[in-house]
């Protein structure tokens, strides 16, 4: 943190209000950057975070949001991100944005690339000016290496390079931590420190406290789409920010019902994933074994990496070639080759990736619901429409879709209601065992209870859920019992009444007992 | 006009791009009727329309399933000619009947499919498959015919291609469908209201009524319906029975629209695509044997860009090069809107070469306005 602050604003967007589809995304927000100055926006998943920097970088272009963007002065109207990158407003997203099967030194100067006097590429000159540059910013990175072949964290840092390279006015990151490690950490907040020292301005995008507090100046906290306060991050107590962070009670967010836990309904023996080549070791599932009871919520946490992405996969059937193990529904060895199979023993798999795992955005609301089961819906494989129409009905209103019509294509939904209709599609299908990989990703906090209702809906009605997610104080919230996995492995078990986030964390982190 | 349209297409009545197609086929159909002085509209020409639009009805029906599932078949013209000429040489040469050659064609075909798909569910893309099996069946075309035409097919096989159901059963045909169909629509308005989301207008069976109508005077005025545009019809309601009404139907549109995301709800994603492509291969013998019966033999040069017509067909009809949208009855009715072009502007007199140029200009204004009119949705 730099001792004296410019008062010079660099930035102000005055009054923001982002609408979409049956959501406020924003209203009336304004923000404030001034010169040198490292600016942290706060706020959990579907605060408003990321749309605010969307407004920003033109992403959502001049025209599509209420409010006024004044930049050095002048009032801006940008239309695209090339528009706001050329003003000199640089974004690092939290998505990889690298190509990779180019070198680093290709990656860094991208859309730049030196010439020499024949107007083809100066390849000495980008790889000296790469190597130069990932010195300066203390990266041990070899510019000649494939990006692919670098860690996630890596790749991270030298987008965060490249994006500084170019001297841009305000360097705004998303999240640029979730992926890295302490050590890493620390050289960002170095490299960040240096580029305001010499003259830049930077938003921090984070849900990460400790971070904030650390390399921020200010402070801005978001919640439900709305601006909490503004403050100097050393005016402002860690509790504060939790609080005002997430305005309600930890019980309202996290509805638990306690339904009775019966016996074993599902159990994964040893369950390892042999060596592909594309994939580094450290994304190897070695050696997992444990089980699942009836009425029971099993929560998966991990670091990103960890497996437990490719953990859901494999028991899903969708890496039957590289796996091996055993797994047992009710007590019976069953083989599970293929998602149909999986889905025949009653295991479905709500993926992480909604839109490229789960949604068919060129089918109808109904017609994305009915997909898993519509078998059960034809004789001879003609398919009876009105009871596929009456059922869909049916589980809409149970679950609270809010949809115009059966007819509407699912991608116009929100992002609550399509996560929904996928659950939806597997309800229907009566499994008993669920699978639910980062279930409340992307969704407004609304949205989110009437998720974990649902989930407490399936364990009331004896199934068994297995559910993933980033977000600790979701798991501490509604699960029954959580297993902790670091590097393909489970390394540890806690019980609902040995809850703890630091201990759990803990062993996420990789540390044993 | 739209504003309204969109109106009762919210409330599940009408298609409103569908409907401003057809408006666009009248609107032709009137401009030719008026250039022609009243030629395109009689019912011969209506007669021979149809009967040019059978081959590539029947093979559009067919690429609207390939296409839908996010493929392409390019081999079909090629197809096409290896069919024909195979049917010819059997007849010509062997003296078989028409059953048994018929037969072995519809067979030939399917192996047709069955190779394309198998390399495609290998992972090469169908692009390349078919443009692979576009040359390997041309050249099998070639070989078998010697490069030389060979006629004439026998008198029964060749009424496939030439005959004519006559005036009266036909017009007796066409009442029976079309009481049957009111039967259906009177019990389905009775038991539909029970279900929510569609009603029903009067348009449902009005404009019905209007084309069968149309239809009686067409077939009264000249010889019948001919056999291929028969065969075209069935091909197109089975065609569009499977597409709309079953489970396979459903995993196309499924599986072209995200196929991983099918995949993981339990769809064998193989299996579906490789029985697209066998359904393709044996619509592609049947085009074959079309050609063959019309023309009366074949000639190893037969078939040229068919595939390309029948792309065209899907494309005006409303399919996405990138899969998951598309109806075998916008497929028709592109087939139908092609032929209206050839044949109106032949009737016109207006040279092959201008024809070419219209014809590709009008192929790439149909998909724009598709796209345009979705974008805004």
């Amino acid at each position: 943190m730099k001792q004296a602050l410019s008062n010079e604003s660099i930035l102000e967007m005055r009054n923001i209000t982002k609408k979409f589809p049956g959501v406020v995304a924003l209203r009336n927000v304004s923000f404030e950057l001034k010169e040198q100055e490292i600016h942290a926006i706060i706020g959990e998943n579907g605060a408003g975070k990321s749309t605010l920097i969307k407004i920003l970088s033109g992403v959502y272009p001049y025209g599509t949001f209420e409010g006024e963007i004044i930049f050095r002065g002048e009032k801006k109207k940008f239309v695209s991100p090339r528009n706001a990158k050329d003003a000199g407003i640089s974004v690092v997203y939290q998505e990889m944005l690298t190509v990779p099967e180019l070198t680093v030194g290709e990656n860094m100067y991208l859309g730049d690339i030196p010439k020499n006097t024949f107007r083809l590429v100066n390849w000495d000159k980008l790889y000296s000016d790469s190597k130069n540059l990932l010195k300066r910013f203390g990266l041990e990175i070899d510019p000649y290496a494939t990006i692919k072949t670098l860690t996630v964290g890596e790749q991270q840092l030298v987008q965060i390079a490249k994006a500084i390279k170019d001297n841009p006015v305000i360097l705004v990151l998303d999240e640029p931590t979730s992926s890295l490690t302490d050590k890493e950490i620390k050289n960002l907040f170095k490299l960040l420190n240096i580029f305001c020292d010499h003259g830049g301005s930077c938003i921090y995008i984070s849900h990460k406290i400790e971070e904030v507090k650390e390399i921020s100046d200010r402070i801005t906290i978001l919640r439900d789409g709305e601006k909490i306060v503004t403050q100097a991050t050393n005016q402002i107590s860690k509790s504060d920010i939790i609080s005002m962070m997430v305005g309600r009670k930890i019980e309202d967010m996290y509805p638990k019902s306690h339904c009775k836990i019966g016996k074993v309904i599902f159990s994964v023996k040893n369950l390892s994933q042999k060596q592909s080549d594309t994939e580094g070791d450290k994304k190897r599932l070695k050696n997992i074994s444990f089980y699942l009871r009836e009425g029971e919520i099993l929560g998966i946490y991990g670091l990103l990496g960890s497996g437990r992405t490719e953990l859901c996969m494999a028991i899903f059937g969708a890496l039957a070639d590289v796996i091996s193990g055993e797994f047992f529904v009710y007590g019976k060895k069953v083989e599970i080759h293929s998602p149909k199979e999986a889905i025949r023993e009653g295991i479905v798999l709500l993926t992480e990736d909604r839109r490229n795992l789960g949604l068919i955005p060129t089918m109808t609301t109904l017609h994305n619901i009915s997909l898993a089961c519509i078998k059960q819906y034809s004789k001879f494989l003609v398919i009876n429409q009105e009871e596929e129409a009456i059922d869909g009905e049916r589980i809409i209103e149970s679950l609270r879709i809010k949809v115009p019509t059966l007819q509407t294509l699912v991608e116009k939904l929100s992002g609550g209601n399509q996560q929904k209709v996928l659950f939806a599609r597997w309800i229907l299908t009566k499994p008993n065992i669920f699978i639910l990989d980062e279930p409340t990703k992307g969704i407004d906090i609304g949205a989110k209870v009437e998720i974990f209702q649902i989930i407490n809906g399936l364990v009331a009605r004896g199934a068994g859920v297995i559910m993933i997610s980033s977000e600790l104080p979701e798991l501490l919230g509604v699960c029954d019992r959580i297993i902790t996995m670091s590097e393909g492995k489970i390394n540890n078990e806690f019980n609902r009444k040995e809850f703890s986030a630091k201990d759990i964390l803990h062993y996420a982190m990789g540390q044993t007992k | 006009m739209i504003g309204k349209l969109s109106f009762l297409e919210a409330r599940g009545r009408i298609n409103v791009q569908f409907f401003m197609k057809i408006l666009v086929l009248i609107v032709c159909a009137v401009a030719f009727e008026i250039f022609t002085s009243g030629v395109f509209l009689s019912p011969r020409n209506i007669t021979l329309l149809l009967r040019q639009t059978a081959i590539n009805g029947v093979l559009a029906a067919g690429m609207v399933f390939v296409i839908v599932s996010g493929n392409i078949d390019l081999s079909i013209g090629s197809g096409v000619a290896l069919a024909g000429a195979v049917l010819a040489i059997l007849q010509a040469w062997h003296g078989w009947s028409t059953a048994s050659a018929v037969l072995l064609v519809m067979g030939l075909g399917l192996l047709m499919g069955i190779f394309n798909g198998f390399w495609v569910i290998k992972g090469v893309p169908a692009f390349v498959v078919t443009l692979g099996s576009m040359l390997l069946l041309r050249g099998l075309a070639l070989i078998v015919t010697k490069g030389i035409s060979i006629a004439p097919l026998n008198v029964s096989t060749k009424m496939i291609g030439q005959g004519f159901i006559s005036r009266i059963p036909s017009m007796i045909i066409l009442i029976a469908i079309f009481i049957s169909y009111a039967i259906l629509w009177v019990f389905k308005k009775n038991t539909k209201k029970k279900t929510p989301g569609r009603k029903q207008s009067l348009a449902g069976i009005v404009l019905p009524g209007i084309f069968v109508l149309g239809m009686i005077y067409v077939v009264y005025g000249y010889k019948g319906i001919p056999i291929p545009v028969v065969i075209m019809a069935l091909v197109i309601i089975i065609m569009w029975f499977v597409g709309q009404h079953t489970v396979f139907g459903r995993y196309v549109y499924a599986i072209g629209g995200n196929a991983e995301a099918s995949e993981l709800s339990g769809i064998n994603v193989k299996r579906t695509t490789f029985i697209v492509f066998v359904i393709m291969g044996v619509l592609t013998a049947l085009g074959g044997i079309l050609l063959s019966a019309r023309i009366d033999g074949a000639m190893p040069t037969m078939g040229y860009f068919m595939e390309l017509d029948a792309i065209a067909a899907a494309f005006i009809g409303g399919c996405s090069m990138t899969g998951g949208v598309g109806t075998v009855l916008g497929a028709l009715f592109g087939a139908l809107f092609m032929a209206t072009l050839d044949n109106g502007m032949s009737l016109m007199n207006i040279s092959s070469f201008i024809q070419y140029v219209v014809k590709g200009i009008i192929i790439i204004l149909a998909v724009f306005s598709d796209i345009s009119a979705r974008g805004k949705g």
